[in-house]
């Protein structure tokens, strides 16, 4: 018994060990409670399931809605709700985490390793997709390509210029979602795959170079399984985020009945929400697989960590004549996805009716406008007179700030902590677990915190809600660059303190926290864009104090005021856009630095 | 003073590794003791065990007779209440605080005054001749002022006991050498005990009083390093210590004699002479003879030839084939030979090692005199 | 917990009634106590509760009468004194739409009582009131604007979350059908064409299902907006498939034959006339898009967004003002339905809020501020459509309304696996 106290005491004596246990219980509340209650409500008859599964009652527990779901034919009800969504939400992630993989994979091998021109402008605005809200680049996309020959027949960019008219495959379906996602996923490559090269030795590769190893051999048997670790990981993350993305789909998607597994969700949560939470919890199982088969694939052991600002200079790989046209190309690519869409939003919102360019048919109304100097169906003064945009605009940067921090604390602590016991059962456990809130839908993960919520009168419409919510659901991200920030550090230099009695407080106030301070405040910036452009994850538990401009962006999407949401969403690129900035100038941190870029 | 005490004291890490096992050890106080062995023989873990950075898995450690760590009883005092400094082998020097801040920040938490700590660290400046760098950042200093910025931090605390780990290994040949002198200065001059672990033999033996010689966790011979080098325990401290490495050579035992043993070395009989000799007639052996007792002379019993010369300048050591054997011999001065010329060579010298081929433990040490 | 709460509002009740009993005729006095009424009310739906409802039954909303005729200003008065009352929680209003926040500022103009909203279009505005009732948290909804009938009927009104209010001062001037429940107004949605290439529209729905409108149909994806679904389930309702059989008949002169999937003509409109559907995002979007179009396309969307600045009107003509009028149906109109929470704690407030927005100036300060906003009528006779617009009664003479009723019989049935069957 008192060895087993000693032990104990022992244990707790390290501030590592206290700040897992803390840690594992408080993830297991906020990450594991939820996804039991998500399985809890698949099995629970909803108001919404009593109707259409007739004879059962509310609160009643049920497999019905399991076999409704899974075991239908008739209508091919099973096949069309479920298996064929399934399909396609596999495909759409798997094809787009790939896409991702290869553009950003050689973009970053091109930055990093060949004599590219212009690298500087390449390198800041790859990342502007990832900044930018997800259907930013969908609408954008459906701007440029529409035409006379699909939909609405309305006229976009490309036919007005050009005449062209794009397929219906090319506009709607599975290609442009692909395309889109690709790209707004792209930048997780560049930056994982970009940073590993950055810090890989050199002379790794010069090494086989000296043995006439031709350079495509390199690239395949030396470069690629180096880099490998960075490849699965954003393979993970690209596949759970185009998994649980909902706003690419239902803009690429819905109009030509491709449906996946978000949309769907969607979709029966008006019917069926018994189902709807099933289909959640598919979307869950199916990250966690690949979360499983990531952790297999990269063991400890095989993850090469190839830090050490050693790497000397490395011989580039000359493009020759190629170097021009592939800059230029390069460059042709991101101006169209990374500058245009803010052109073009900007422009949109200034227009009155869609379509007419000419200067008479443009106002400052919908940005400036004094009541009465517009016309639509939900408002009539300019966004910037409307004092809901300006609470907005305050609830969105407080909520986003609240969440960076608390999140991006904690990220350094748990990554701390994990580093610092790595290799242990707990600290696997606890960076498992921190990872999971990633996987859970966001529109799932709103609808359990709203019933739990509601079960706490100082949570229910309140802003802490909102802020609980967002830092639970980006502490994925905050743990990641916390961790990552924790390895670059060697762990004497604190030794060296604790040899002097230093307490852990002041170490890591002192010490820890000023050395890494750019890779710590890049960990808390990325919590803060993702929740300046979340919606899903708000939209149920916002109220009128809280409305962040993202659930106001929605509301006028929905009345169909495209000027105004042209204008908002400008409003919050822009934000996110100035902030990152602001931030890289004054401390040194960027996005890509917060997810282990350099 | 401070007396350090290891009993019984066992690492094993999470995966059934076991780095050190069943570690008995009396650290006298104000000695230099070495921790010596390859990497990953459970040196440094040792190391920091005894400054505290690592909890043993079992087993008791005293510092001043006062229990640092007792499996038993559950006493594990934090490296701040062992009064001990630490040097690390990468210094550890914090990149964002000023020199002067690097070696007051540990003071000011001790909550010395204000005065107390800038004489000490102005003290420290000179003795360690790092004045001019003053106000620099870490990352402005070569690595041996660096090395000397975090010595002065270290030494800062006036610690009873000063732990290092393997300090010297970045540095180049020159500068080590230089800081070795320092370091075996400031040794009597701080008046403390050091514990330095390194994989260098020179290292071990020009500065310690004591050696620890260790092999995959376990403690193989704890004496002085002349002692270890003239009485090596077994076949692994007889290899590891000096440089040329001792030469081997194979035997039989033929029979016993008075004080000694006759064998047979590659089909010449030679007879062993020497203290405690104990050994069972037909046993296979191996005889220990550190170059220098290899003696290149006309007069010589053995006849050999010689493979390669790789002068020094202050001595030449001479690759010799014996009976298909190569083996080292050391001259003094410059001495060259040709390739392939035949030569005589003879064993001399009171310290030649007899070894137990099986159990590898020394069971001899005395003279050898070749018979024909 | 909820069992505790439960027999304590009975016993508050029970205590109540007596004390109110004992105060004799002093109902209109500044007292913080709840009405009778209202406690009774209360009661009434714990109780109710107990007995979880069918899932196929289907109930009508409890209507609440004012104990005794409270005059309107002690209704005011009653209202005013609650909000002043210490502890009073905040009073908030749930609605689809975001215009519900002007509707809260002109009537703390008029009575000086602040409120709050959440708005939500979808799904997501019932998910959070029925998960907040079920918990019984404190700053839910006290009274609720609900569009989609199906899911008030189904969620809200089963489960006697909801009580029906009529102000009696208003009773003769509000519509009788649209009392019980109470509605405040309808949204239309009209099939609108592009005239562009001289188009004059339809004179019978079944022109829709036709081979030559493929692809030229356009309306907002259904999985995103409930209320385009129930209107497609309406159709499988007798009155709506006779009249669509009739239509098809004098279309084509000949008796429908139904494929084997069609239990009637209205499913086999629907899933004709799926088949030349588009899917857009929403109903702006659709508009403009619709204006900027090839001639000839038909849009089925809001009327209201005819009147957006992005929408070039003349380029598009509404089927319902073709003469004669499309035979079958030229559209559909969803009434929004307006009602007190059942548990609300500030039962005068809700009244008058109800009654303020039943009254010309609350309806106009929030669903007519301004010309463009056609497509919304209200229940009050008195109120006159904007010009340019048409009276309440002929809309519901040429377009499929919602039916509380009908409309979870169709679900139960299946309608809507056969509608998502059709759309693929």
């Amino acid at each position: 018994m008192n060895k087993t106290s000693n032990r104990v005491k022992a244990f707790f004596s390290k501030p590592a060990n206290v700040i897992l246990v803390v840690f594992a219980l408080l993830l297991v509340l906020l990450t594991l409670y939820p996804l039991c209650e998500l399985v809890h409500h698949t099995f629970i008859v909803h108001a919404t399931d009593a109707t259409v599964l007739p004879g059962l009652k509310k609160g009643e527990l049920t497999t019905a809605s399991w076999k409704k779901l899974l075991t239908t034919s008739t209508h091919k009800y099973s096949w069309i709700n479920f298996y064929k969504p399934m399909v396609n939400s596999v495909v759409l992630a798997t094809l787009s985490a790939l896409f991702a993989l290869v553009f950003g994979g050689a973009v970053a091998w091109l930055v990093t390793r060949s004599n590219l021109k212009a690298k500087k402008f390449i390198s800041t605005v790859f990342i502007f997709p990832y900044i930018m809200p997800s259907w930013t680049l969908a609408l954008f996309w459906l701007n440029m390509f529409k035409n006379p020959g699909v939909g609405t027949g309305s006229p976009g960019f490309v036919y007005s210029i050009t005449g062209l008219c794009a397929p219906e495959w090319f506009v709607y379906g599975l290609l442009p979602m692909v395309i889109v996602s690709g790209l707004h996923y792209a930048p997780f490559a560049y930056i994982f795959i970009g940073g590993i090269l950055r810090n890989m030795d050199a002379n790794l590769e010069e090494a086989a170079t000296i043995l006439k190893t031709p350079r495509w051999r390199i690239l395949l048997k030396i470069t690629l399984p180096i880099v490998k670790p960075a490849i699965l990981s954003t393979f993970l993350l690209a596949f759970a985020s185009v998994m649980g993305s909902y706003a690419v789909p239902v803009y690429l998607g819905s109009p030509v009945n491709f449906y996946v597994l978000t949309t769907k969700m969607k979709t029966l949560q008006t019917t069926a929400i018994g189902q709807a939470y099933i289909i959640a919890l598919f979307m869950v199982i199916l990250g966690a697989l690949i979360m499983m088969a990531n952790s297999l694939l990269t063991g400890t052991r095989k993850s090469y960590t190839t830090v050490t600002g050693k790497s000397s200079q490395i011989s580039l790989v000359d493009l020759k004549a190629g170097n021009y046209v592939i800059t230029g190309l390069l460059c042709m690519v991101l101006f169209f996805v990374c500058i245009m869409p803010l052109f073009s939003f900007a422009l949109e919102s200034i227009i009155i009716k869609a379509g007419d360019y000419s200067l008479s048919n443009m106002t400052l109304n919908y940005w400036f406008g004094s009541a009465g100097s517009v016309s639509t169906t939900v408002g009539d003064t300019g966004i910037m007179r409307d004092p809901a945009i300006w609470s907005a605009i305050g609830t969105s940067l407080k909520l986003s700030l609240c969440c960076a921090l608390i999140a991006g604390s904690c990220g350094v602590v748990i990554g701390y902590a994990v580093v610092r016991r790595r290799g242990s059962k707990l600290s696997q456990w606890v960076s498992g677990l921190s990872f999971f809130p990633y996987l859970i839908p966001a529109m799932a993960f709103g609808a359990i915190y709203l019933a739990i919520a509601s079960n706490f009168s100082f949570l229910a419409n309140s802003f802490l809600i909102l802020v609980l919510v967002g830092t639970v659901k980006y502490l994925p991200f905050a743990t990641k660059s916390g961790t990552n920030a924790m390895l670059q550090l060697s762990a004497e230099i604190e030794e060296a303190a604790t040899i002097f009695g230093i307490s852990w407080w002041k170490r890591m106030t002192k010490i820890i926290i000023p050395i890494q301070k750019a890779s710590i405040i890049s960990g808390f910036l990325l919590p803060f864009t993702s929740c300046m452009r979340e919606l899903s994850l708000f939209v149920m538990l916002v109220s009128s104090r809280t409305q962040t401009l993202t659930t106001m962006l929605m509301t006028y999407n929905e009345k169909g005021a495209s000027q105004y949401g042209n204008a908002i969403n400008l409003l919050i690129i822009v934000l996110v856009l100035a902030i990152n900035f602001g931030v890289n100038k004054l401390t040194g941190a960027s996005i890509d630095k917060g997810v282990g870029g350099n | 003073m401070p007396e350090i005490i290891l009993k019984n004291v066992k690492k094993v890490f999470g995966n059934q590794f076991v780095a050190v096992d069943n570690l008995n050890m009396v650290i006298e106080d104000r000695s230099f003791i070495t921790l010596l062995g390859p990497s990953g023989c459970g040196k440094t873990t040792t190391l920091r065990m005894i400054a505290g950075l690592e909890t043993p898995t079992e087993g008791q450690i005293f510092i001043d007779g006062v229990p640092v760590y007792d499996g038993e009883k559950g006493i594990n005092l934090p490296p701040d209440k062992r009064d001990v400094g630490f040097l690390f082998q990468n210094y550890a020097l914090w990149p964002h605080m000023t020199v002067y801040k690097n070696i007051s920040f540990g003071l000011e938490n001790l909550k010395w005054s204000k005065k107390e700590i800038d004489d000490r660290v102005n003290e420290l400046l000179d003795m360690l001749k790092i004045r001019q760098f003053v106000d620099r950042y870490p990352s402005e200093l070569s690595g041996g002022q660096q090395q000397r910025v975090a010595i002065a931090r270290t030494l800062a605390p006036k610690p009873k006991v000063l732990f290092m780990d393997e300090p010297l290994s970045n540095l180049d040949a020159k500068l080590r050498g230089e800081m070795r002198t320092e370091l075996k200065r400031l040794h009597v001059d701080t008046n403390s005990t050091f514990i330095y672990v390194t994989h260098d033999q020179l290292e071990a033996m020009t500065l310690s009083t004591r050696v620890c010689l260790m092999e995959t966790g376990v403690l193989q011979q704890f004496a002085p390093p002349l002692e270890i080098y003239q009485k090596p325990e077994n076949l692994f401290v007889a290899d590891f210590m000096g440089n040329p490495t001792m030469n081997f050579l194979s035997a039989r035992v033929m029979g016993k004699i008075k004080e000694g043993l006759m064998l047979d070395l590659h089909g010449k009989t030679v007879r062993f002479t020497g203290e405690e000799v104990s050994c069972a007639q037909g046993a296979d052996v191996i005889l220990g003879v550190r170059p220098e007792y290899i003696a290149i002379t006309d007069k010589g019993r053995i006849q050999a030839s010689v493979y390669t010369t790789l002068p020094t300048g202050m001595e030449t050591t001479v690759r010799i084939m014996m009976s298909g054997e190569l083996i080292s011999a050391v001259v003094f001065g410059s001495v060259d030979y040709p390739v392939d010329q035949e030569i005589r060579i003879d064993f001399v010298g009171d310290n030649i090692v007899l070894f137990d081929k099986e159990t590898t433990k020394r069971i001899g040490l005395g003279r050898l005199v070749v018979e024909g | 917990m909820r069992k505790t709460r439960r027999g304590l509002a009975m016993v508050t009740a029970a205590a109540m009634t007596v004390l109110l009993s004992a105060c004799g005729s002093k109902e209109g006095a500044p007292t913080t106590a709840a009405p009778a009424g209202t406690t009774a009310a209360g009661t009434e739906t714990k109780a109710a509760e107990t007995k979880a409802p069918e899932g196929g039954e289907v109930k009508a909303p409890e209507t609440e009468v004012p104990a005794g005729d409270m005059s309107l200003d002690d209704l005011i008065k009653a209202a005013q004194d609650e909000a002043a009352a210490p502890g009073a929680g905040t009073f908030m209003v749930y609605a689809p739409t975001s215009r519900i926040a002007k509707a809260l500022d002109a009537f703390k103009e008029t009575y000086g009582i602040e409120s709050e909203y959440y708005n939500e279009s979808g799904q997501d505005l019932y998910t959070k009131l029925t998960t907040e009732l079920e918990a019984g948290t404190k700053d839910t909804a006290d009274v609720v604007l609900m569009q989609d009938s199906y899911l008030f009927q189904t969620q809200l009104v089963n489960y006697d979350y909801v009580t029906n209010y009529v102000p009696s001062y208003l009773e003769n001037d509000i519509i009788k059908e649209d009392q019980n429940p109470l509605i405040c107004y309808y949204y239309n949605k009209l099939f609108i064409y592009n005239n562009t290439d001289g188009s004059s529209g339809i004179t019978n729905i079944w022109q829709l299902t036709e081979d030559a409108a493929k692809g030229k149909i356009f309306m907002k994806d259904i999985s995103k907006e409930s209320v385009n679904k129930n209107f497609l389930a309406m159709l499988t309702g007798d009155e709506w498939s006779g009249k669509i059989e009739a239509a098809y008949k004098s279309y084509y002169g000949k008796d429908i034959e139904l494929d084997e999937d069609c239990p009637n003509a209205g499913y086999q409109f629907i899933k004709n006339f799926l088949k030349n559907v588009t899917f857009g995002s929403g109903d702006g979007d659709i508009a403009t898009e619709l204006s900027n179009g090839l001639g000839g396309n038909m849009g089925l969307f809001v009327y209201s967004k005819l009147r957006d600045d992005s929408v070039d009107q003349s380029k598009l003509n509404v089927v319902a003002y073709g003469e004669p009028q499309a035979e079958g149906f030229s559209g559909f109109m969803y009434p929004m339905y307006l009602q007190m929470v059942s548990t609300t704690d500030r039962p005068y407030t809700s009244q008058l809020f109800i009654y303020f927005l039943m009254t010309e100036d609350g309806f106009k300060s929030a669903f007519q501020t301004k010309a463009a906003d056609i497509g919304t009528y209200s229940t009050n006779t008195t109120i006159a459509p904007l010009e340019g617009d048409k009276e309440l009664t002929f809309w519901k003479d040429c377009l499929v309304i919602e039916d509380p009723i009908y409309l979870p019989e169709a679900y139960a049935g299946g309608v809507l696996d056969f509608i998502t069957y059709c759309t693929q």
